[in-house]
């Protein structure tokens, strides 16, 4: 008779699929179930093959084949002998019985399995297939063997557990000899759950270290103290632990413990700390761009102006005025023009140095201080930052905004007379077009903004300036008699028209126009 | 396939109650050498009487696990039941294959709740030409016999060349399609197919069976061929949450002994 034509799939053919051992293998893998090659020497059993489930569930890391690495015990834990490995116990081709077994690795973690092996042939050579289920971690048991529980006076029990605050008593070793209703309850476990364990188990993790070394140094003597402890539940509560140290029997140290719950006043206080947190930042901050306040800011600057002159280090202060930002609040509403105050700060916050400080001084007005920095240095930065405001449209109507700023140096003058100084000086660049920064007691500098793309305009400073170079010569001649009052409304319409007039070029300003 | 709802507890997958009853019914494996029911085969009906069709009609890619696991379950619950000790033949989807360590957990922890040994457990494999991932298949069709199950290729000889499954899956058992069966005593094709099939079989040491016997003709035919693990309706019908049982004299006519 012949045989039937069998045809094959190309792909069979490349690969054939004989009952292997290691399909065997990669099948239990899919269905779950752990699985071990051994093969038996006389003097040792070897791993020659594990799938992937057996390396993961009994954490075998190392390059197979390799000596067994695992200590057995039978189901009742007890260590099998030597020639008793259920590998060596398999003489049948059907598989046995599922039987319970435990394994020992050499990190000493213990797993309890149920096992089942079976002879198989593999390359001529008789070996066991060991299939593992059910494969689950035992904890390991306390490091510190439980010593035997003192026996407590009975009037002992009856006083703790009368007490209407937690109280516990632990013995040397730290475990729980005693436990009250009110601590059980509080902590949401049964006495039975808590006698015995180490007291450890009460304690939030972060705090076992702290418990632990305290419990070991001062058995002598009792004391207070406050620790973080865990409930059953895991949630964490704080506690005030108070507690006295015992002789009770036959001189064994007892620790009484009663505990107090802190959580509420704990939570009060870290309440109440975060208010006074808030209201420092209130009474120091500008809320809307979150910078220093005026208030603050007058302090900040009295602070940097002392620390200028005892040191001897320079000190630049500039006041920046948004130009036409009125303008913005009236065509595009108060929301635009909050939004255009608070990109501009983080912009210029971002531009500037750690050291110095950005104060919202009132309006559109921002007061700068810059430690360590003389007056040049200081233009220098502000022309950086006209220039990057040039290019940054602000808020979401993408406002292209300028502003003029004026800089003066201390020199040994009270902070009221600094802010006049910076102030004309401000009210000089105003007047010198907007969009350029002017030095108190120099000449106004023409800004990348103001400037003609085509030909920068070389010297700023013109022979004929009006403004003065000498700093002892009172400031602000010419331009503006008072500059002070220009925060007066009276004289803000006058000082609008001056604007126009110096716009359009009017000899009497700054020379220097566009 | 790793990440099993039974461990994760969350898919439901497996655990969701299906949104339709079913039911199981049995039908006999007969060894006509030893003269008795060696095992039955689970068939799946309506929980109303309804055909396997009308249950199998509203199992959809989303219940089918659930759905293969269920059977295997209430498989061995009723053949428990009814005090079946013998073979217990399961169909097995081959797409279930894909979740199979759901699937055999689930028949593992029913099999050990009831006390019934693995190895009186047979699955036959059907609709194989479905089956794409063949070494997958070939994968857990070694474990399943390590575990002691048997493994039985249903509807061998049907539509679909499966021969090439013989040499990927080595079953234990081929069952022969009934197709093949109807009739042969009267038709030379299907004589000389099974004939065939007889001398592959033994040749590859597997066990044979025929499905679908439906006639005495048909059954002497068989049996005379070597064949003499048979199933039909000739034996006995398929009932519902019962075990037929046929008649010795029904043995001895297959035998010629009368």
């Amino acid at each position: 008779m012949n045989a039937l034509p069998i045809t094959l799939d190309s792909d069979t053919r490349q690969m054939p699929l004989q009952p292997t051992l290691q399909s065997t293998l990669e099948g239990l893998d899919l269905l779950g179930i752990a699985a071990l090659v051994c093969r038996i020497e006389d003097d040792a059993v070897w791993i020659a093959e594990a799938n992937a489930l057996a390396r993961r569930q009994l954490a075998l890391d190392t390059e197979l084949p390799a000596a067994d690495p695992w200590q057995w015990l039978d189901g009742k834990l007890q260590p099998l002998a030597a020639d008793a490995h259920p590998a060596r116990q398999c003489d049948t081709s059907a598989p046995q019985r599922w039987q319970r077994y435990h394994l020992r690795d050499h990190r000493g973690e213990l797993r309890a399995l149920r096992l089942r092996c079976r002879g198989v042939d593999a390359d001529g050579e008789r070996q066991v297939l060991l299939a593992l289920d059910r494969i689950t971690a035992i904890a390991p048991p306390p490091a510190q063997p439980r010593t035997r529980t003192p026996q407590l006076p009975a009037s002992l029990r009856q006083w703790i557990g009368s007490l209407p605050i937690g109280a516990c008593v632990l013995d040397a070793a730290g475990y729980l000899c005693l436990v009250n209703p009110a601590l059980c309850n509080f902590f949401g476990y049964a006495a039975c759950e808590l006698l015995e364990r180490h007291f450890q188990v009460l304690l939030a993790p972060a705090s076992r270290e702290l418990g632990q070394r305290y419990h070991q140094t001062s058995l002598t003597s009792g004391g207070q103290r406050s620790l973080e402890l865990m409930r059953r539940d895991g949630s964490l509560c704080a506690m005030q632990v108070e507690d006295s140290v015992v002789h009770y029997v036959d001189g064994q140290p007892l620790r009484i413990a009663c505990l107090v719950d802190m959580t509420a006043q704990r939570d009060q206080t870290r309440a109440l700390q975060a208010r006074n947190r808030r209201l420092e930042y209130l009474a120091t901050r500008d809320e809307m761009t979150g910078l220093h306040n005026r208030r603050y800011g007058q302090q900040l600057l009295e602070q940097a102006m002392q620390r200028s002159r005892r040191y001897g280090e320079p000190l630049a202060v500039a006041m920046l005025d948004l130009d036409h930002f009125k303008a913005v609040n009236d065509e595009h509403g108060h929301a635009v023009g909050d939004d255009v105050l608070r990109e501009f700060s983080s912009l210029v916050g971002t531009l500037l140095r750690q050291s110095d400080t950005l104060i919202r001084w009132g309006g559109e007005e921002f007061l700068l201080l810059l430690p360590g920095v003389d007056r040049g240095a200081a233009q220098a930065t502000l022309d950086r930052i006209l220039a990057r405001l040039a290019q940054q449209p602000l808020s979401a109507c993408e406002l292209q905004l300028s502003f003029s700023a004026g800089i003066a140096e201390p020199r040994q003058t009270t902070p009221q007379a600094l802010l006049e100084r910076v102030d004309a000086a401000l009210y000089q660049a105003k007047q010198a077009g907007r969009g350029c920064v002017t030095l108190a007691d120099g000449a106004p500098q023409v800004t990348a903004l103001n400037q003609d793309p085509a030909g920068p305009q070389e010297s700023p400073v013109p022979e004929d300036s009006t403004v003065p170079e000498d700093p002892e010569l009172p400031e602000n001649l010419g331009l503006c008699a008072n500059p002070a009052s220009s925060e007066d409304p009276a004289m803000s319409e006058d000082t609008t028209t001056r604007e126009t007039l110096a716009l359009s070029g009017r000899p009497a300003g700054p020379t220097v126009a566009t | 396939m790793p990440g099993c709802a039974r461990h994760e507890s969350v898919c439901r997958r497996c655990d969701a109650p299906l949104p339709f009853d079913f039911t199981m019914a049995f039908q006999p494996l007969v060894d006509l050498e030893r003269g008795e029911i060696y095992g039955y085969e689970a068939l799946v009906r309506g929980s109303d009487g309804g055909s396997a069709a009308s249950v199998l009609s509203r199992v959809d890619d989303d219940n089918l696990y659930r759905f293969d696991q269920a059977c295997r379950v209430k498989a061995l619950e009723l053949a428990h039941r009814l005090g079946h000790q013998g073979l217990l033949s399961i169909n097995f989807l081959p797409n279930a294959v894909y979740e199979p360590e759901a699937c055999i957990q689930a028949t593992l922890i029913t099999a050990e709740r009831l006390g019934w040994p693995v190895d009186r457990l047979c699955f036959e494999i059907i609709e194989t030409e479905k089956v794409r991932d063949r070494r997958h298949l070939h994968n857990i069709v070694s474990a399943y016999r390590d575990m002691g199950m048997t493994v039985a290729l249903d509807d061998f000889g049907s539509g679909h060349a499966n021969l090439d499954l013989l040499v990927d899956i080595s079953p234990d058992l081929l069952k022969i399609d009934r197709r093949l069966v109807d009739g042969v005593d009267t038709a030379p094709r299907q004589q000389i197919l099974i004939e065939q099939i007889v001398t592959l079989a033994e040749k590859l040491d597997i066990a044979l069976v025929a499905e679908g016997v439906e006639t005495l003709e048909e059954a002497r035919w068989l049996y005379r061929r070597g064949i003499v693990r048979q199933q039909g309706y000739w034996y006995a019908r398929p009932e519902t949450e019962g075990l037929p049982q046929c008649q010795p004299a029904q043995f001895a006519l297959v035998r010629g002994q009368h």
